[in-house]
């Protein structure tokens, strides 16, 4: 036969095996491996199918069951004893859950205190407690908030501070604690109400408190665990919480449950009252005596509370003197139990024992059967359906209270709820409807408490707002004129001008008549030039601005050339630099007849910027390695200071400023002559005031002053008049604009001056 | 018959119109000028780069010159290699040493010649004419120069000021420059407004005359095929 293979691990597993060897997960899928669907009621379980799967916390405590439950048998026995002719039906308890029983049984019996442990059978009387073995379990005792037996005669260990399970009395007496204690109330309600009261009785007891402690033995305990071995410690070794027990349970029964309720406050003596619940059920004081299992030495507490009234404490059993007439009358008949207090029926022993014959975890007990379906939970609206693992339908607590054929549980414990994971279960608070208070809400004022000042500001504060959203009319100004058609009507203009100045040939503008003092300086140098002297002529201009310079450096030139006849050495820093020299010396010195190579040799481009200056000052020949060094004109040049001047042709002060710097050592008195475009001379005049430069010919106007002197007629000449016209218009046009947006200005000043 | 020169004003006077049809906004004649123009620059400027830069100074010498200059030669052959690397972005950083040689040296070559040719010169410059006695006895009339000298202080001053920002926060928390300082930077304001109205004259001085210089071509031209 082939191995089953694990679904979870893979690994092969004998046939027949039901959990895998390697893994411990179960090897076949559950056969309802379906999740269960709200409302549907899910299917029976082998729980024992999924021990290997638990924790090893519940393992131990499965097998400390085992061992406990031979000698729990006996002990069951003699209480079965005692109630045989009630026959209980046990719910079949999952083995599952087992330990959980026994393990918090035992637990229940370490926690007891000494001082309690009088109200506990004998040893004698108690099952020998095997030895126990280093567990650990789940110190909570769960206690169904819903069930009002167990909730009546179980505490929470937790909220006792640690103490063990304290039997209170029965419903009858402690009907108006119950009320308190939240038996009708949810759980959190409860503990709300509970821990508030435990506090403020440690401190200074209430005056309900006082005034339900007052007569504490009224009656005599009708418990059935305080007529037990129970010894009541006294009041100040009580808890708070456990005085108010006691004084509930001493209370008279006659005390009406109002009382307890205004002491409380309003919002719990709003809760339902026994009266306004349900009637119980028939089968309530039945299943009461089923959904408790509770150990052996808490079985001789359902004797009659005749008997257990010699085991009383002295200070429940001698009630006062002046209690003792009323003790002696007949007791006041007691309001009907609630319905959700089964176990508050008067005094029945077979009910009594019935109610201590079952062996069920007491937080199964709150599980309503199915069957019984609030009126309220067919009109609850449904959760959105949930699907549950296969594991978790095991472990539900529906299926073993489902299955119970005579397991009710009082309708008092809420709605049923058949949606969700809790499907099944009772008593579980609502989404919204237990903690909204239907109907309308209050009315709230909404109208605004303002004085009639107050008004009147708000009134001009919306007036002012009023007013600031209107738009206003734009003030009237002139129409915006499109730039481009503007500066299309003065380049017309200035071309204009200009074309008919050139057509006619005017001279009507006369040269200056004497040069400026910046070229006047130049005179003395070119006067002292020798015949024929190496001179350094630099084109440094690019050929945009070579009709500038071309006219502004041709008189200038002209007359250097036409004087001395020197030797001229040409080179340029601008690659462009070399023809626009060959050009200039081609269009306005050609009457000098100067011949390449012996007047004057052009070497070409200077590369290097400020380092190829200084190179070339430092040495000539070696910076501009060339054959033309031979030539006529520079062959008698070896040194920068050999030459007799340098003139400088340039449009851009940083060149000239460049030619200035890197020389001034090599130059050594050389004289340094600039002719520079108009654009270039006011950073050139620095240089020319400190003496760095020896002589200024700026722009159009400096060579218009050389051509005044020399009438060679060079193109200065023509270009003079309409250079004067074009500058008149354009400082017309300037001052026009000015003037212009002067008044503008002024009008737009007095126009809003006159609005404001 | 069409010489150079008639075929050179042609092209001159298409190019020239192309470049004022700017006055009507961006257009493409335009942008096809100015494409001619740069284009026509690189070609210049490569032509000149390797007729008067790279045959005289590298390769005529690596195959004539002796030994001993060949083998210093290969110093700027590796370093104008590795400038070509720049072209390459994956290559570019082998070109960092040569730029590096190339900007450190100008650098130093430029402030060397700044300190030495225009500061100090400057600085002895504008104190000369407060050196009444100096020009005295050169024969020149002190007061002038001295008058010329106090502008020039005060020009250079009150500019100094005019762009200095430097300022305390008084006890009312208002920001203030010192009062001094702020004087000077009122008088400076005016000679920062000269010196950029200057500048601006000869700006409009050379554009003006290239202006001339060019409708003078075309009437030129004009006058040729008239005749």
């Amino acid at each position: 036969m082939a191995d089953l293979l694990c679904p979870h691990c893979g690994m092969p597993n004998p046939p027949g095996q039901n959990v895998c060897s390697f893994c411990r997960q179960p090897l076949r899928a559950p056969e309802d491996s379906q999740p269960i669907r709200p409302g549907e009621l899910p299917t029976k379980k082998t729980t024992a199918e999924l021990e290997p799967v638990l924790p090893d916390w519940l393992k131990d405590a499965r097998a400390n069951a085992r061992r406990v439950d031979a000698d729990a048998a006996r002990a069951a026995e003699q209480a079965q004893a005692a109630v045989e002719h009630l026959a209980p039906q046990k719910e079949e308890v999952p083995d599952l859950l087992a330990g959980l029983e026994s393990a918090s049984r035992e637990e229940q019996d370490d926690d007891i205190p000494e001082w309690m442990r009088g109200a506990a059978p004998t040893p004698a009387e108690r099952p020998a407690k095997p030895e126990k073995p280093e567990q650990t379990f789940p110190r909570r005792q769960e206690i169904h908030w819903g069930d009002e037996t167990k909730s009546a005669g179980l505490l929470r260990s937790e909220e006792m501070g640690g103490m063990a399970t304290l039997p209170i009395p029965s419903a009858p007496e402690s009907a108006g604690l119950l009320r308190l204690s939240g038996d009708a109330m949810l759980p959190w309600m409860r503990g709300a109400g509970d821990e508030p009261a435990a506090e403020k009785d440690e401190r200074e007891p209430s005056d309900w408190l006082a005034g339900q402690s007052a007569a504490p033995q009224e009656k005599p305990p009708v418990s059935p665990f305080a007529g037990g071995t129970f010894q009541s410690p006294s009041t100040g070794e009580l808890t708070g919480w456990l005085d108010k027990v006691s004084s509930e349970a001493a209370a008279p029964t006659d005390q009406p449950a109002a009382e307890s309720g205004d002491s409380v406050g309003d919002w719990l003596s709003s809760l339902p009252r026994g009266e306004d619940l349900p009637a119980p059920a028939e089968s309530s004081g039945a299943s009461f005596g089923e959904d408790i299992d509770l150990p052996a030495w808490m079985k001789p507490a359902a004797e009659p509370p005749a008997e257990s009234k010699g085991d009383a404490p002295g200070w429940m059993r001698e009630p006062p003197a002046n209690e003792s007439a009323r003790l002696a009358e007949p007791a006041p008949e007691v309001p009907r139990a609630p319905a959700f207090v089964p176990g508050a029926e008067p005094a029945d022993s077979s009910q009594e024992n019935e109610l201590f014959s079952i062996e069920m975890p007491d937080w199964l007990s709150n599980i309503a059967p199915t069957d019984q379906k609030s009126a309220s939970a067919g009109t609850q609206e449904a959760i959105a359906p949930a699907d549950l693992p296969s594991w978790v339908q095991a472990m539900r607590p529906v299926e073993s209270v489902l299955l119970g054929p005579s397991f009710t549980v009082p309708s008092a414990e809420g709605p049923l709820e058949e949606n969700g994971p809790l499907a099944g279960l009772r008593g579980v608070l609502p989404a919204a409807g237990g903690l909204i208070q239907p109907g309308k809400s209050k009315v709230q004022a909404i109208r605004l408490q303002s004085s009639e000042a107050q008004q009147s500001s708000a009134a001009l504060l919306e007036q002012m707002l009023a007013a600031e959203t209107q738009a206003k009319p734009l003030r009237g100004g002139g129409r915006l004129v499109s730039q481009r058609v503007l500066r299309w009507i003065i380049s017309a203009m200035l071309i204009l001008l200009v074309t008919f100045t050139l057509l006619g040939g005017s001279q009507s503008v006369p040269l200056p008549a004497a040069l400026p003092e910046e070229s006047n300086m130049l005179l003395p140098v070119i006067d002292l030039l020798a015949e024929g002297a190496p001179v350094l002529m630099i084109f440094d201009y690019e050929p945009a601005l070579a009709g500038e310079m071309e006219a502004a450096a041709a008189p200038f030139v002209d007359r250097v050339l036409g004087l001395r006849r020197p030797r001229v050495t040409i080179l340029s820093t601008s690659p462009t630099g070399a023809a626009l020299a060959e050009r200039f010396m081609a269009a306005t010195q050609s009457r000098h007849n100067y011949r390449g190579g012996e007047d004057y040799v052009n070497l070409g481009y200077l590369p290097g910027g400020t380092a190829g200056i200084l190179s070339f000052a430092e040495n000539p020949r070696a910076a501009m390695p060339s054959s033309l060094w031979v030539l006529a004109a520079a062959q008698d040049v070896n040194r920068f200071s050999d030459y007799a001047a340098v003139i400088l042709l340039t449009d851009q002060a940083e060149t000239a400023r460049a030619w200035v710097e890197q020389t001034g050592a090599a130059r050594a008195g050389l004289p340094l002559l600039v002719v520079s475009s108009a654009q270039a001379a006011p950073m050139i005049q620095p240089y020319l005031l400190s003496g760095q430069v020896n002589g200024l010919v700026s722009g159009l106007r400096g060579g218009a002053a050389f051509e005044s002197s020399s009438g060679l007629g060079s193109p200065v000449r023509r270009y003079w008049d309409a250079y004067n016209f074009a500058t008149l218009f354009a400082t017309l046009l300037i001052v026009f604009g000015g003037l212009w947006n002067f008044l503008a200005g002024a009008r737009a000043r007095r126009q809003g001056l006159d609005e404001a | 018959m069409m010489t150079p020169a008639l075929i050179s004003g042609i092209v001159g006077f298409l190019l020239t119109l192309m470049v004022l049809s700017y006055l009507i906004g961006d257009n493409a004649l335009f942008r096809f000028a100015v494409h001619i123009f740069v284009g026509v620059s690189a070609g210049v400027v490569a032509v000149v780069a390797l007729y008067q830069v790279i045959l005289p100074y590298l390769l005529i010498p690596l195959a004539t010159a002796p030994m001993l200059e060949r083998g210093l030669l290969i110093v700027p052959l590796i370093l104008g290699a590795l400038l070509l690397m720049k072209m390459s972005p994956r290559l570019s950083w082998l070109g960092g040493p040569a730029m590096g040689y190339l900007v450190g040296a100008g650098a130093a070559v430029a402030i060397g010649g700044a300190v030495l040719g225009t500061i100090f010169p400057q600085v002895g410059a504008a104190a000369e004419p407060f050196d009444v006695i100096g020009l005295s006895q050169r024969g020149i009339n002190p007061l002038p120069s001295l008058f010329n000298g106090v502008v020039m202080l005060v020009g250079t001053v009150g500019t100094l000021a005019y762009f200095h920002f430097g300022a305390r926060r008084k006890e009312d928390g208002s920001i203030k420059r010192n009062g001094l300082i702020e004087a000077f930077a009122w008088v400076g304001k005016f000679f920062v407004a000269l010196t950029l109205g200057v500048l601006f004259a000869g700006v409009y001085a050379a554009a003006l005359a290239a202006l001339i210089e060019r409708i003078h071509s075309l009437l030129t031209l004009f006058t040729l095929f008239g005749s």
